[in-house]
């Protein structure tokens, strides 16, 4: 199990320069977390000592110092393979949220029958069958378990509709979609994720789609990024809802009204250093009149996580990171952080909430920004 | 769905103070109520968290049923009041999933009279087979409702909606002790094992720290239980668990 994670991540080449861990934002507050030492250990072939760790289930797969490494050893995947072995060997994360997020996760693949999309706001249009279809993802989900936290995602998942309705498109929202298994996966559950895989792949089928636009970047880099490697060439485009918009704008399908107001960008672990998305996003924000982009000093491949991923392991040093991220964002200026990923927005509100910094800066999902910005 | 024989699979979590003494009561009594309801018991209702509640469904019983101690009664001060917060997160979280909130059952309640007890369990039971037939179509698997936590308590009961509950409650005939064969359940529910009306089993002297009877009995054994289910690791304690219903000691 740890050879073949050593052959496929390439951590063999690891010179032990350190580069990640200097990279590392949760080495940074947690002294005992070292990806070197992480592959180290592996490269001594001390399966039991990298199996029991329990600091594989602090690593946020941030992709930060995979993106660094002069070796280019592959660190998430080192990281998600450990943890599949870890948790076959009996030593499975911490879940965040009481397990409340993985628990439905899960339930969606068995026990769960179709969705309920009396969510869908009246004024909006969405079909069974089209061209192009919305994978909403687990918003309908975030939207029970995260209102509290100030989050609305039911909100957001409208919004992606508002949008993509105001660009002339009418997407299909189906009742069959499951969640994209990002999070199993990243925990070590690959089984629970391909399950969700088939169903969501036959539901697309289905549809008869051949476009697939997210608002999640999780459930974007699993289709784009994973799925191909167990399901082969997916037989449709993705867009995240980011790269959609901004193609329609670029089309003259979609305009938008004044709007004043300085924003910065968090750019999305998934959506960024994954799947390589760091423009559309910005002219999108940038084709609102009136509406100014000032960068975080740490932006696009650079940047800062939002110290949380996979729903396992949320601890005082996640926090820690979340509010570094949150006085950075709030240094520029900014009166508002917009994020590209609900989950970002998910843990960056959790953390402004937790009152350890005054008057922290406004988080918002890009298609809510957006979405007020089309006026009415 | 529940195509099987005839009653649904519910899984009943009971908190192990007020409702765990209903359900040690109504063996006591010699109630019967539904052999394909399992009962385990927790130690307080507040302990049951939203993602046991969608691990257990995602077992695919037919019905969970949760029981806590009534309002102001709670043994640790608000474990019954923060239990229902969770099952009103988790029937929302159902209803976005596509399952029916209605498949979630909850009793507040401190009577720790069997009856109810048995008549709470087959008043869900009831209202769950209706749900079943209702929905023929949408699927819901027969199996068994996945055991999480067996173990402590050797015997319990579950409850389920308060009015069915209410409703069913009067008519039904306890089992008076010995003869529990004759009695077995006006109803005509088919049970699907044979009796094991053994009496006898009984002896585990859980005594129960509430109300009522604290005599040393308690324990029902179960009448009319499934056999099939039987596989349950932790046989006998699941046994006594599940016990149908004229218990006795
Ligand atoms: S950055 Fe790459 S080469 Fe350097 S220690 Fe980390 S894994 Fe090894
Ligand atoms: S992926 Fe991110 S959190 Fe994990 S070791 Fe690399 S830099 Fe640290």
């Amino acid at each position: 199990m740890l050879e073949e994670t050593i052959q496929r991540t390439k951590a063999y080449y690891c010179l032990e320069c350190g580069i990640c861990t200097g990279s590392c934002p949760v080495s940074r507050y947690h002294p005992d977390f070292s990806p070197r030492l992480m592959v180290e250990r592996a490269l001594l072939r001390a399966e039991g000592l990298a199996l029991e760790d329990r600091e594989i289930w602090s690593c946020l797969t941030c992709g930060t110092c995979s993106a660094r490494c002069p070796s280019l050893v592959d660190y998430n995947e080192f990281t998600r393979s450990t943890r599949v072995a870890a948790r076959k060997d009996g030593h499975p994360g911490v879940d965040t949220h009481a397990g409340t997020v993985l628990a439905f996760m899960e339930l969606q693949t068995k026990g769960a029958g179709e969705r309920d999309l009396s969510w869908i706001a009246d004024d909006l249009r969405t079909s069974r069958k089209g061209k192009v279809l919305f994978f909403t993802g687990c918003l309908p989900y975030f939207g029970v378990v995260f209102r509290d936290y100030g989050v609305d995602a039911v909100g957001m998942a409208n919004s992606t509709i508002r949008l993509m309705n105001a660009a002339g498109v009418r997407p299909v929202v189906s009742p069959a979609e499951r969640c994209c298994g990002h999070d199993p996966y990243w925990t070590g559950d690959a089984e629970t994720m391909k399950t969700l895989a088939r169903r969501n792949l036959r539901m697309i089928e289905e549809s008869g789609a051949r476009k697939v636009v997210f608002a999640c970047p999780e459930c974007y880099a699993m289709f784009k990024l994973v799925y191909p490697d167990f399901f082969g060439r997916l037989k449709f485009e993705v867009a995240h809802v980011t790269e959609f918009l901004a193609a329609s704008v670029a089309k003259g399908k979609l305009a938008f009204g004044e709007m004043e107001g300085t924003v910065t960008y968090q750019d999305p672990c998934r959506l960024g250093r994954y799947a390589g998305v760091y423009d559309e996003p910005r002219e999108l924000l940038a084709a609102v009149p009136g509406l100014e982009l000032v960068e975080m000093p740490r932006a696009r491949a650079e940047a800062l996580c939002c110290g949380s991923s996979g729903w396992v392991s949320c601890t005082r040093v996640n926090k820690r990171i979340q509010l570094e991220r949150l006085t950075e964002a709030a240094g520029t200026g900014a009166s508002t952080l917009v994020t590209g990923c609900p989950k970002c927005n998910i843990h960056l509100a959790c953390a402004a909430r937790d009152g350890d910094i005054d008057d922290p800066i406004e988080i918002r999902f890009v298609t809510d920004l957006m979405a007020e910005a089309l006026g009415t | 769905m529940v195509s099987r024989s005839g009653d649904p699979n519910i899984l009943a979590l009971v908190c192990a103070w007020h409702p765990l003494t209903a359900a040690d009561n109504a063996g006591e009594d010699g109630c019967t109520y539904s052999a394909k309801a399992t009962v385990v018991a927790v130690e307080c209702a507040g302990r049951v968290t939203t993602a046991a509640l969608l691990k257990a469904l995602a077992g695919r019983p037919d019905g969970v049923l949760v029981a806590a101690c009534g309002r102001g009664d709670c043994h640790y001060s608000n474990g019954n009041e923060s239990c229902e917060k969770v099952v009103e997160e988790t029937r929302e979280i159902m209803r976005v999933a596509g399952i029916d909130p209605a498949r979630l059952g909850f009793d507040l309640s401190s009577d720790v009279d069997g009856r109810r007890f048995a008549s709470l369990i087959d008043g869900f039971s009831e209202d769950i087979s209706k749900l079943n037939g209702r929905a023929a179509g949408r699927a819901r698997a027969v199996r068994k409702p996945a055991r999480t936590r067996s173990g402590k308590r050797t015997t319990k009961r579950v409850s389920p909606k308060k009015k069915v509950a209410t409703k069913r409650a009067t008519g039904r005939k306890k089992v008076t002790p010995k003869k529990k064969t004759a009695a077995k359940r006006a109803t005509g529910r088919k049970k699907a094992a044979p009796k094991k009306k053994t009496a006898a089993k009984r002896a585990t002297g859980r005594k129960k720290a509430t109300p009522k009877k604290t005599t040393a009995a308690k324990r029902a054994p179960s009448t009319r239980k499934t056999a099939k289910r039987a596989t349950a690791k932790k046989k006998s304690a699941t046994k006594s668990r599940r016990a149908k219903s004229t218990g006795r000691k």
